[in-house]
């Protein structure tokens, strides 16, 4: 690269120009990103398991909350998470298989394949905003609860779940759906931002210029990121 | 150029074929270990078979294999130094323990609330202690 000065061999170790692991800056600066990121989503699933046991009787089973399924009108347990965690799965091997041939300066397999990660995390988008929807509009029937309005209590019918108010039993069920899955979104929207922006940098043969393709492997660090937390999220809100 | 890149683009060099065989072996891992959580979960449904301390214990397990796959093999951290293997996964696996840890700490908590007298818990909320 051209903007790395060739360390002096009388310098030493300490004097700049080597990289520690062997691995480069841009990479290691992105696994030291991703760690600091993964404390923020630790945060998150550390108090959500902490409040979801120790609310445990008024709290909702996540199964028995997230039933839809496009094209579908009955009700059918797990099946729409476990599909957009396909869909998430499947844009990691397409984002694999777009490092793999970046390794070998495969120009038009790697802008096939972010091609379809972007895809991929589109799908994954449209997906969350469809649970979103179903969450906040709620069952037809909805729910009474008392509410505490002008110094006194009564009770109003309420249909899905917003930070004020859920049907579906706890108030801070909702919180946390909101916060761990908005926080995840805005994510996988970064994700899907970032690859757009090296997909066009590949197409526009500005990595082949550059002689690697180490953007890739950069924004696939991310991407892969993105998706492990999906794995934890899956398993720590939606299956426990 | 860095010292770690091994190889640079030589335009008009030959493009080798590629070798995706291992991606594919990940991906049916991965696939295979989310579909045996999903049907455990609907065969043991509320416990009905199992435990369902048993269940949790069994999740947490599928995925932190999950997660090596993903992190090992996906983001080539397994073809890194062993220093840095260390810098990643120790900070990494200490984030699970602490969301476990938790786990049994709302347990606790939950069950504390059901052991102390109703006359202390309301004692102690008309006195600022504000709950739910």
């Amino acid at each position: 690269m051209a903007h790395t000065a060739t360390a002096a061999p009388t310098k030493g170790i300490w004097g700049g120009g080597v990289a520690p692991f062997n691995i480069s800056y841009g990479k290691m600066m992105m696994w030291f990103f991703l760690i600091s990121d993964a404390f923020t989503f630790a945060t998150l699933l550390i108090s959500y398991g902490f409040s979801r046991n120790k609310y445990a009787d008024a709290w909702p089973m996540a199964d028995n909350v997230f039933t839809h399924f496009p094209f579908y009108s009955g009700h059918i347990k797990l099946a729409f998470v476990s599909l957009m965690t396909f869909i998430l799965i499947m844009s990691s091997v397409t984002m694999v298989l777009a490092v793999e041939a970046g390794h070998r300066f495969d120009k038009k397999a790697v802008v096939k394949w972010l091609a379809w990660t972007v895809v991929g995390g589109l799908f994954f988008l449209g997906s969350q905003t469809y649970e979103w929807y179903h969450f906040i509009t709620g069952t037809h029937e909805g729910k009474a609860i008392e509410v505490f309005a002008n110094g006194a209590w009564s009770e109003i019918m309420v249909n899905g779940a917003n930070l004020t108010y859920n049907e579906y039993g706890h108030q801070l069920f909702a919180n946390f759906f909101f916060f761990i899955t908005g926080f995840h979104g805005s994510h996988v929207f970064s994700g899907v931002v970032l690859n757009v922006i090296v997909l066009i940098m590949a197409m526009n043969g500005t990595l082949e210029r550059r002689g690697h393709y180490e953007m890739v492997e950069k924004v696939g660090l991310y991407w892969h990121f993105v998706d492990l937390v999906w794995v934890f999220v899956f398993t720590f809100f939606y299956l426990i | 150029m860095d010292n770690y890149h091994q190889h640079m683009y030589v335009p008009g060099a030959a493009i080798e074929s590629p070798k995706t065989k291992w991606i594919w072996r990940v991906f049916w891992i991965l696939l295979i270990i989310t579909t045996v959580e999903v049907s455990f979960a609907f065969w043991n449904e509320g416990g009905r078979h199992l435990p369902l301390v048993f269940q949790k214990w069994f999740f947490i397990t599928l995925t932190l294999v999950k997660a090596y796959y993903i992190v090992f093999s996906f983001m080539h951290l397994g073809d890194e130094k062993f220093n840095f293997k260390l810098t990643i996964s120790l900070t990494s696996v200490l984030f699970v323990y602490f969301i476990v840890l938790m786990m049994f700490e709302g347990h606790a908590v939950h069950d504390i609330r059901l052991i102390i007298p109703d006359f202390i818990i309301e004692a102690h909320q008309m006195h600022g202690g504000a709950e739910h």
